[in-house]
């Protein structure tokens, strides 16, 4: 069976969905084919207790102004990230409250932390957006990790351990994992690490009502059907006439391509004639963090009665980030991520354990009402088929080297993908910018 | 249309030819699939000026067993390489020539690098063999690249640019790109700096007679089933009983089967059920090395008579690595070298015309104005060869092997895994694929 298109699209993640609705509304004909048998991507309804959640992506930052009006023109509305209380931190196995912005950890080191996230701050602001390889110090800064600059320039014990939460809970790596330059360009592009940290106002600022896949399959039904689901595609030609793509579900036929799929997962697609070495390489070598999203819940919000906020950050061999997730009805949530090394370790054991070792960390931090949640989701995204992980990230050489052929079209192929995107690359927002750039790279293609 | 065998092996380099060797040997029934259209994997045939050349790897030294006992076994027989005469070093802008082993480098830059390298050796050597993510500082040197490495412990110029060229020569990559702690291994698995990159006496010594890929075709045609060519595995299904692989040549069932394929090609295959979190991590994580080898024919070795050996070492031109590969009756004269890491990205992008003379340009630099009369030419660019995507071999960034290096021989379910970067001696070489041949074929036959 062979079809036919303008444009081709690979992934019915924001980005794709993104790409694909601007063609259309253009006026072209489009064909959005999608390796899973659902739409979203790392946008991903799941179930607990009783109540829809998102397995996966789920906030929207106040400055995420293409995902509100996406949002928005769907009738689809956003709720408020709860932070009234006490947040926790835990650090080198000790337990301390806050509230406010300003953990309590040692004055020396809170200072210590407030300086390099201004010298961040200095440093991020000379990164050029749209070439950070061009950056005045790119291959100095290419040529460490992210850990080896901790080492070299943070002192304080627990500014460290602090400053190595960032890239965990930010990217779900490690600090050792990722270029200092790449650390660099991510924060630039996240508004710097205050705004990346901050809840009101900032990244965590909002969720959607019913999840945010609502937005992904309000954007899809748009489409109709112009996507098509369970169709893999392994193979890509192109020549000087168009390309030609090859799926489980039959061949299709398009003048332009869009491949809106992570780099990493991307190194699966033959391509003839063979990608350019330097994007090829880039495949290669932007691997996927790890991380496994738990949804628990419980009768009621027993943390909000006892004075906390419900955020926590710590260090522990089990959990990163805890957070709030309350609606108007249905069972109270804490939603727990398990990043970097811990949810490859995590990964390799059942859910249940799982289960019981996120209820323990939770009852340390708020008292043993967290020992009786109602139920328990997690969804791991290092096994989620076709996508491998969390985000593409990229460690020392590979920016310098490699990264110019990040979004450079390849013949008739354009890429989009959170990964892609000069602004919020790694959220959702990211997603729906680059979909929207690719589109108009197409467009101005099809017009010249 | 389902064949069942004892046996599938994916992959017919050394590696997968070696286990199918052995596991035949042990009466077991095989069946390789390859996906191209020939045997050898990272070893090819060639042809220049009439002479048979080896288009991938070729050389052998004292120390490789596996390899030389192959050989002598197939009726193979090596000839050394050709080292009489000064060898020519390119560096910092000036011309230099020497004997030996030992660069003309400024007094102190030899002291220093001689230091540099008996501390390689002796923290190589302090890796445990088959665990090098358990050696005791194996976080410290994971954590960071080998070019911070070299910036904080080497002083001088020349033994910075020294230690640059060894990790371009021998990984293809830069610097930056590796983790201190894949270095070492990679140096304990060669026995040493000075054998890695030595001629007399190092893995450079000797050749094959008729070239080294004979020795994938012989091994190919003693096996009692033909190997299946152009037939790429595109998904592998296993169960608690079985494990059936889908090629373009049809689908095979087996008991068990081997993987021999590098790490970047095997994230290529679709498996079903899903790989281990940790192991799915590792093949985004072994990007391939970049390297162009290039073969240079002339009337006749017109160096030798001016007393050069035909070796040369630049820091500035992106054909840096070259040597003598004149046939012994001197009928014509060859150079053969390697442009590698960066350079082979940016020359695969330049094209066939521009290489070329920027290859003759280098060797005109290296050995006058004869070089630039060749008479034939050849180069095969291994970062755009579908079915290996690279060369020499897969190598890691930091967090790599601490995070996912535990994962490189552990089976998965009823897959095992070969190629060479699984091998604990001779990583990266032919002997290396041999050895990890005969691991993977003994790990099944244990199991039956």
């Amino acid at each position: 069976m062979e079809h036919k298109a303008e444009v081709i699209v690979i992934g019915a993640g924001l980005a794709g969905l993104k790409a694909a609705g601007d063609l259309v509304a253009q006026g072209r004909s489009v064909i959005l084919l999608e390796a899973k048998d659902r739409v979203g991507g790392r946008v991903m309804p799941g179930e607990v207790g009783g109540r829809v959640v998102d397995f996966g992506g789920q906030w929207v930052g106040a400055r995420h102004s293409m995902l509100l009006d996406e949002a928005k023109r769907h009738g689809i509305e956003t709720y408020k990230q709860y932070e009234t209380g006490k947040t926790v931190l835990e650090l080198f196995g000790k337990l301390t409250q806050f509230s406010g912005n300003i953990p309590k950890i040692p004055l020396l080191s809170l200072l210590e932390f407030f300086l390099l996230q201004k010298r961040w701050d200095r440093e991020m602001k000379t990164v050029p957006k749209d070439a950070p390889w061009t950056a005045p110090r790119a291959a100095e800064w290419d040529a460490v990790t992210l850990d080896s600059w901790i080492v070299k320039h943070v002192h304080t014990a627990a500014a460290r351990q602090f400053a190595r939460l960032v890239p965990r809970s930010a990217w779900a790596v490690e600090a050792r994992q990722v270029s200092y330059l790449w650390f660099l360009d991510a924060l630039r592009s996240s508004d710097g690490l205050e705004h990346l940290m901050a809840v009101k106002d900032g990244i965590l600022d909002a969720k959607f009502k019913n999840g945010m896949h609502g937005v992904a399959r309000a954007m899809a039904a748009e489409l109709g059907d112009r996507v098509v689901l369970s169709a893999p595609v392994r193979k890509i030609a192109q020549d000087a006439s168009g390309v030609r793509v090859t799926t489980d579900k039959g061949k299709f036929e398009g003048r332009f391509l869009i491949v809106a799929a992570p780099p990493g997962p991307l190194a699966r697609i033959e391509f003839e004639p063979h990608l350019p070495a330097a994007r090829d390489g880039l495949h290669q070598r932007m691997p996927m963090g790890n991380i496994i999203k738990i949804n628990i819940a419980y009768k009621e919000a027993f943390w909000r009665k006892l004075g906390f906020t419900g955020q926590v950050a710590t260090d522990d061999d089990m959990l990163g980030i805890v957070m709030d997730d309350v609606q108007e009805t249905g069972p109270a949530i804490l939603i727990c991520f398990i990043e970097g090394r811990r949810a490859l370790e995590m990964s390799g054991v059942s859910k249940e354990e799982r289960r019981e070792k996120t209820i323990a960390s939770l009852v340390r931090f708020f008292g043993p009402e967290a020992a009786t949640p109602i139920d328990y989701n997690d969804n791991d995204w290092s096994v989620e088929p076709f996508t491998h992980g969390y985000v593409g990230v990229m460690p020392p050489g590979v920016m310098t080297r490699y990264g110019h052929a990040l979004r450079e079209p390849v013949g008739r192929i354009h890429w989009a993908g959170t990964e892609t995107s000069t602004e919020w690359a790694g959220y959702i927002e990211g997603a729906v910018r680059s979909g929207a750039r690719a589109a108009s790279e197409v467009l101005q293609r099809h017009n010249s | 249309m389902t064949a069942k065998v004892d046996v599938i092996v994916v992959g017919a380099g050394l590696a997968g030819l070696k286990a199918a060797t052995e596991l035949e040997a042990k009466g077991l029934s095989v069946t390789v699939v390859e996906a191209r259209d020939r045997v050898g994997g990272r070893t090819k045939a060639g042809e220049i000026a009439g002479e048979v050349i080896d288009r991938g790897g070729q050389w052998v030294g004292p120390g490789q067993n596996l390899l030389l006992a192959e050989a002598a076994r197939l009726g193979i027989e090596t000839y050394a390489q050709y080292d009489q005469g000064k060898q020519v070093l390119h560096y910092g802008g000036s011309h230099r020539t020497y004997t030996g082993d030992i660069p003309k480098l400024p007094l102190l830059a030899l002291l220093e690098l001689d230091r540099i390298v008996k501390r390689w050796d002796r923290e190589a050597a302090s890796l445990p063999q088959d665990a090098p993510w358990s050696a005791l500082k194996a976080l410290d040197w994971d954590a960071q690249t080998l070019e911070s490495w070299i910036l904080r412990n080497i002083r001088t110029k020349g033994a910075r640019t020294f230690a640059r060229i060894v990790a371009r020569a021998v990984f293809c990559a830069e610097p930056q790109q590796l983790s201190y702690l894949f270095f070492l291994e990679y140096l304990r698995s060669g026995h040493g700096v000075e054998h890695l990159i030595g001629v007399k006496g190092g893995a450079q010594e000797a050749k094959f007679k008729g070239g080294a890929h004979s020795i994938s075709r012989r091994l190919a045609e003693s096996l009692k089933s033909p190997v299946i060519l152009e037939a790429p595995a595109r998904a592998i299904h296993q169960t608690d009983v079985s494990v059936s692989i889908r090629t373009d040549k049809g689908s095979f069932e087996a008991a068990h089967a081997v993987i021999a394929v590098p790490p970047a090609l095997a994230a290529r295959i679709h498996y079903d059920a899903p790989l281990p979190a940790k192991r799915d991590g590792l093949f985004q994580r072994m990007p391939m090395g970049s390297v162009i080898k290039v073969h240079v024919a002339y009337k006749e070795p017109f160096w030798r008579k001016v007393g050069f050996s035909g070796q040369a070492v630049s820091d500035a031109h992106a054909f840096n690595v070259v040597f003598d590969q004149t046939p012994d009756d001197e009928r014509v004269g060859i150079l053969v070298g390697f442009i590698d890491g960066a350079h082979a990205i940016e020359m695969s992008a330049q094209g066939d015309n521009a290489r070329r003379q920027s290859v003759i340009a280098a060797l005109v630099d290296y050995f006058g104005p004869k070089a630039a009369e060749p008479i034939d030419y050849n180069d095969q660019d291994w970062t755009t060869e579908e079915w290996s995507r690279g060369c020499y071999v897969g190598h890691m960034a930091p967090g790599v092997m601490t995070l996912f290096g535990d994962q490189i021989r552990e089976p998965a379910g009823r897959l095992h895994w070969a190629g060479t970067e699984t091998a604990t001696d001779w990583t990266g070489y032919m002997d290396g694929a041999l050895q990890s041949g005969i691991r993977a074929a003994g790990e099944i036959i244990a199991r039956r």
